[in-house]
């Protein structure tokens, strides 16, 4: 049984670090992405080895959910910028993207002009560069050896520390929740949850103030496979998130899970419906955007008056105040995902 | 028992890296893409002979989230390299071209019959 394991696990690695020599050195951006899809499934198995679900859950989420999508659309746009000749004046709001795939290497193609197809040359060649030239291959060889050397020298011989492990385990009856991750994250340690949440809104913000978003790429797909599709997939999805969201408080799960599940959703259906995206009213969205942190901090002062201090709570009210503040943060979570996906402001915003 | 379903997802995790040739080779988009779904499915798989082999049932949960959320790339995918555009929308400047440095590298009919 360990030796199974043992070998599953070094196959395992070496399939993670083969996976990333190669979409590393990958020179078509679309291998790249497909290999960074399938790095994000064998990391999540890696992270079921190393024991850490809560973990695997999100980058479950993240890996299969957001990330595939968000690089496809952005390979997609990326294209239609470098081969938009840079002479040409016509602001066409929603430029439809390329035909084909890969199609990243097509010489004199912009029919507009010599200087506009040196442009889109040029373009094309950032996007599928030739690798780099050997120099120096066999020193960071070196390097990386030496390093992995060391790092593995420095975990043979050191000594087994469980850690903070005990000292959770035995405040576990002050912290409201059964699932010891849950209870450092939203009790023990409830500034680090607030400041990640913070960066949330950060990163959110951020993409909303380069300005606003062009149409997602989407071509017609006649039938009914993906219309059908969604319609199956998005209560499934929005149940899970829903059930992830609850099983936080006893299992592996809670509010990045169920948000990063949730935000899947809503990518899902914004490349499913892109033309008939609803347009949401800017200021509901910035209180759903801003309520995971403002709700935390608002709890989190609540706390400082009424309670032992910032940031704490009460241990009989702990449970109700932590799904309070995991609801709003996958709110918030989803939102942000959501709209990262999305790029930038709603047109609406600026009339 | 538990030793046969390690087996059976270490099975798995080498199918996976076979599968790899897939999406390394090419030749056109549509193959490494099916490629990616089809590892979503394997890994699945493992997800679950693990749960069961480790006695961790919250791995279930990784494999619903997993299967519930693969199709996401798909509809991605099909949405960038569907169908080409109907004739009324203004279309994008460059005509389709094969590449030259890998030439049976996704021709235009490849991404039309799914």
């Amino acid at each position: 049984m360990n030796a199974a394991l043992l070998t599953f696990d070094f196959v395992l690695l070496a399939g993670l670090l083969g996976v990333a020599w190669r979409c590393l050195a990958s020179t078509d951006l679309f291998r790249a992405v497909v290999l960074f899809i399938t790095f994000g499934l064998l990391l999540a198995i890696a992270w079921v080895r190393l024991e850490a679900p809560d973990i695997a859950l999100a980058e479950a989420a993240i890996g299969a959910g957001i990330t595939g999508a968000l690089l496809l659309v952005t390979l997609e746009r990326l294209k239609h910028i470098m081969n938009r000749p840079r002479t040409d004046t016509d602001h066409d709001p929603a430029p439809p993207p390329d035909p084909v795939a890969s199609d990243a290497d097509a010489p004199g193609a912009a029919p507009t002009g010599d200087a506009a197809s040196r442009a889109a040359d040029a373009g094309n060649a950032a996007l599928s560069c030739a690798p780099a030239p050997a120099r120096g291959r066999w020193i960071t060889l070196v390097v990386t050896v030496g390093l992995a050397g060391l790092l593995m020298a420095t975990l043979a011989t050191q000594e087994h520390d469980p850690g903070l492990q005990p000292t959770v385990a035995e405040h576990m009856d002050v912290s409201g929740v059964d699932h010891g991750i849950t209870a450092v994250l939203l009790n023990f340690r409830s500034w680090d949850t607030l400041l990640e949440l913070a960066m949330v809104l950060l990163a959110g913000l951020g993409a909303w103030s380069l300005g606003r978003h062009d149409a997602l790429p989407a071509r017609p797909t006649p039938g009914p496979v993906l219309p059908g599709a969604v319609r199956l997939l998005l209560p499934v999805a929005i149940v899970t998130g829903v059930y992830l969201l609850w099983a936080g408080s006893h299992a592996p799960g809670g509010a990045f899970q169920a948000g990063a599940v949730l935000g899947a959703a809503g990518i899902l259906v914004s490349l499913a419906r892109p033309h008939e995206l609803p347009d949401p009213d800017p200021r509901l969205l910035r209180i759903g955007v801003t309520a995971g942190a403002l709700l935390f901090l608002a709890i989190g002062l609540w706390g400082l008056f009424a309670g032992p201090a910032l940031l704490t709570w009460p241990s009989e009210l702990a449970y109700p105040l932590i799904l309070i503040i995991e609801t709003g943060a996958t709110l918030s979570i989803a939102l942000t995902l959501v709209a990262l996906f999305i790029g930038g402001r709603s047109p609406r915003e600026d009339t | 028992m538990n030793l046969l379903l390690v087996a059976a997802a270490g099975f798995l995790l080498l199918t996976i890296l076979f599968g790899l040739i897939r999406v390394l080779r090419g030749p056109g988009s549509g193959d490494r893409m099916l490629t990616a779904q089809l590892f979503g499915t394997s890994g699945v798989g493992i997800l679950l002979l693990l749960g069961f082999a480790l006695d961790q049932p919250a791995l279930v949960d990784v494999a619903l989230v997993f299967a519930l959320l693969a199709v996401v790339a798909a509809v991605a995918f099909v949405r960038q390299h569907g169908l080409p555009e109907p004739a009324g929308t203004p279309m994008h400047e460059n005509p389709v071209e094969e590449q030259p440095h890998d030439p049976p590298h996704n021709p235009p009919e490849d991404t039309h019959d799914r």
